[in-house]
């Protein structure tokens, strides 16, 4: 062995390490995952994934099978613990106002919807395989809006808020994961995608697209209320109110009720096997909302 | 293997994946971590900051053929960083190996060791770090300047200096440690 050989088999010695450096004092992994989702949530919905969570939650989904709006109940509202008793907080309509519900641990929800998926535009191919349909994303609708990020959502019908509670992290995994999905056969499930778009005026738009064949849904009647309908671009679009809770604090946690209700517009249409629903996340007008519609319609036909 | 599937899924935001993806390079990264810090501790810290950024950033790896090289790209950025952070905290950790070292031998070797290691600690951050990746990753020269995002003449030039470095240093104390012996035998000859 020449010197600088024996130079490098020295060197290589050197930084051999006993296997004892390798046995960490903690599950580094599971704590990196905790701290992201923290983090993130904390920072104002930083992180693509929670994001979408939390927009979920704030928001009603719309069950295409009988037409009807659902409400994402379990987001939508706060879980408190007081003692061993776990309730949460949903919104109902009660003829042409909205109350807040107390609910219990045997109480059904009409939908309640997870994600832990996001994805971009350009990675869209996974997504499609597991919602079972083609979609589009555009980059921009227009000039006026633009794309911010997208999650694969489990919207889960009729469903107690106890198997809620208990199956909660199943039902995350189950948005993306076919075999926790099919263990989960015994919920009434449906996976479909939110994306989000922005204007320049920083509101947000979320728009869920389902598959207009499958007709799971809620049986349970809606908090939604139908105020009008619209003919954009040869398509009818029949736009809602729906409630939307405001919470003291911006961040939602489980154990929050809602200080109270507003009102909110969304706009649903079916085109070409799919149903889509769009919600104004923050406060829009109404033709700007009608403008993203007509411009996102333009897009798809365009994309044909 | 790392395949394009799984990067999609992690993409996708897939903890699993993410789970399946960095078991095979948990020991590899926390031990390059532990050399860039010297510190276990901190080695831990470097290596969970890492995986808070991948979660994040794996939206921008373009080809899932490269993850270990964009991984270690992350983690000597991180490594760099939090090390600079504690630097002046804590001077290089020898606790992990030196509790369970018994016999004489074994600790004359180890010895030799450390002080190899201690010398290689004690280069400067862009030396080091090709040390590390060349002498214990087993990298290549072309691997390095990807991690790094250098020239590969960078690299070579890196790699030279610090061995010309580590053998002036190393040779140093040899020779030092080869004259305090001499003295010291003739003392004992002496008093003897």
């Amino acid at each position: 062995m020449d010197k600088r050989m024996e130079f490098d088999a020295e060197l290589k010695a050197a930084l051999k390490l006993d296997t004892s450096i390798y046995i960490t004092s903690r599950d580094l992994f599971e704590e990196a995952w905790m701290k992201m989702q923290q983090t993130h949530t904390k920072s104002g919905y930083k992180n693509p994934i929670r994001r979408i969570i939390l927009l979920a939650a704030c928001f009603l989904i719309l069950s295409f099978g009988t037409a009807m709006a659902v409400s994402a109940d379990v987001r939508d509202a706060a879980i408190k613990v007081y003692e061993k008793i776990k309730t949460t907080f949903i919104v109902e309509r009660e003829g042409d106002s909205y109350k807040i519900v107390e609910k219990t641990e045997e109480d059904t929800l009409r939908v309640v919807s997870f994600s832990s998926h996001s994805f971009t535009p350009s990675g869209a191919e996974f997504v499609k395989k597991k919602v079972g349909f083609n979609f589009y994303i555009p980059e921009k609708i227009g000039n006026d809006f633009w794309y911010y990020n997208s999650g694969l959502l489990l919207a889960v019908y009729d469903v107690k808020l106890r198997d809620v509670l208990k199956l909660e992290d199943k039902f995350q995994v189950a948005a993306a994961d076919d075999e926790t999905l099919q263990e989960l056969s015994g919920f009434k499930t449906e996976r479909c995608i939110g994306v989000r778009y922005y204007d320049a005026n920083a509101n947000y738009y979320i728009l869920y697209i389902f598959s207009a064949k499958n007709k799971t849904g809620s049986d349970k009647e809606s908090s939604w209320k139908e105020i009008n309908k619209l003919n954009i671009e040869d398509i009818e679009c029949t736009q809602y109110e729906y409630p939307y809770p405001v919470y003291e604090n911006k961040i939602l946690t489980y154990a929050d009720r809602p200080i109270r209700v507003e009102t909110k517009t969304a706009f649903v249409w079916e085109y070409e096997d799919k149903v889509y629903s769009l919600q104004g996340i923050r406060d829009a007008d109404y033709s700007t909302v009608e403008k993203f519609v007509k411009g996102y319609i333009k897009e798809i036909k365009n994309q044909n | 293997m790392i395949t394009e599937e799984i990067v999609n899924r992690c993409r996708n935001g897939d903890k699993e994946a993410f789970r399946e993806l960095f078991m095979s390079i948990e020991k590899k990264a926390l031990a390059t971590a532990y050399h860039l810090s010297g510190n276990r501790g901190i080695a831990e810290d470097i290596l969970q900051e890492t995986y808070i950024k991948c979660f994040t950033e794996i939206q921008y790896l373009r080809n899932p053929q490269f993850f270990n090289t964009w991984f270690f790209r992350v983690l000597i950025r991180t490594g760099w960083e939090m090390s600079k952070k504690h630097s002046r905290l804590l001077a290089t950790d020898t606790v992990a190996e030196a509790e369970n070292k018994q016999t004489d031998s074994f600790l004359q070797g180890y010895e030799e060791r450390y002080l190899v290691r201690n010398a290689i600690h004690n280069l400067s951050q862009n030396l080091k770090t090709v040390v590390i990746l060349y002498y214990y990753n087993d990298m290549s020269i072309e691997e390095i300047s990807q991690v790094l995002n250098c020239l590969k003449a960078t690299v070579k030039s890196r790699l030279f200096y610090a061995r010309t470095v580590l053998k002036k240093q190393l040779n140093e104390h040899f020779r030092m440690e080869n004259c305090c012996r001499e003295v010291s035998e003739k003392g004992w000859k002496t008093n003897g």
